[in-house]
């Protein structure tokens, strides 16, 4: 069970670099799935000695996943929209009158392959 | 069959410092498409086979699709890819010693040996998913419809 441990472990620091250290928003997501497979792989290295509650545990996440990947690319959406980047430091302002404006002047910035239907 | 798993965990290691080091974002999200299939194959060789199916079926199936389709969309524009300098630095060596503390505690915690191979069909994890995790399994699904919401009132547009 340990070298499981061992293994899980190790991606799990791989995305958390991913995380922290990349820039752009859609790959920063993309080192959280990393984060969420680590940990599936984690619960099911625990269900190989405990049962197979962790083996559920682990569907649940990827249930989880599904929901974090729809609400974290949408957000990359909207970023690019308003900000005309995927730079995720951009995002620094929490003041509504920017985020609102763009909306409804509804042109991006710079922004590409967002055309009206 | 231990062997495979392994063999599929090193790949599984591999390709998610692909997602993490390449530089387009196209080749992150084939890369994180080659982690689920090896996760999943690992899933399939320690006896979870229906989680490594339903893995496969979901991540590389619906969310690696997902991603591509985002990346396509946005392009990756001209954002900077890397951080740069002391906050690189910090965060990699914070990461590390996170690795080697977490390492060591599990090192040193006297830990199972994994002698009875769990059988993860499809009918073997009714019991768990269906009473113990009831509840869990229903907050799931509310947890999905709220994302399903909120991705649609991100992204609308006010006419």
């Amino acid at each position: 069970m340990t070298p499981l441990l061992v293994i899980s472990l190790v991606v799990f620091c791989v995305g958390l670099t991913g995380v922290l250290v990349r820039r752009d928003l859609p790959v920063q997501i993309m080192s959280l799935e990393l984060l969420l497979g680590a940990s599936a792989l984690a619960f099911v290295a625990g269900s190989l000695a405990h049962g197979l509650k962790g083996q559920s545990i682990a569907l649940l996440i990827a249930a989880i996943a599904a929901a974090e990947v729809a609400v974290g690319l949408s957000l990359g959406v909207m970023l690019s929209r308003v900000h005309g980047t995927l730079d995720a430091d951009e995002a620094r302002s929490l003041g509504e009158e920017r985020w609102r404006g763009a909306r409804q002047e509804g042109r991006p910035r710079g922004a590409r392959g967002d055309e009206e239907p | 069959m231990e062997t495979a798993a392994y063999v599929a965990l090193a790949g599984a290691i591999l390709s998610s410092v692909g997602v993490v080091a390449a530089r387009r974002p196209v080749r992150s999200a084939l890369s994180l498409l080659a982690f689920f299939l090896t996760l999943g194959v690992a899933f399939v060789a320690l006896g979870a086979v229906f989680l490594g199916i339903a893995q496969v079926l979901v991540y590389a199936g619906a969310i690696v699709t997902f991603f591509l389709l985002v990346v396509m969309l946005l392009g990756s524009g001209l954002s900077p890819l890397f951080d740069k300098g002391a906050r690189a630095l910090l965060s990699v060596v914070a990461t590390v010693a996170l690795a080697g503390l977490t390492v060591v505690s599990a090192l040193l915690t006297p830990l199972p040996d994994v002698t009875a191979r769990a059988r993860g069909s499809a009918e073997a994890l009714v019991p768990s998913l269906f009473n113990e995790l009831l509840v869990p399994f229903e907050v799931a699904s509310l947890l999905l419809l709220v994302a399903l919401v909120a991705a649609l009132t991100l992204t609308r547009r006010k006419r």
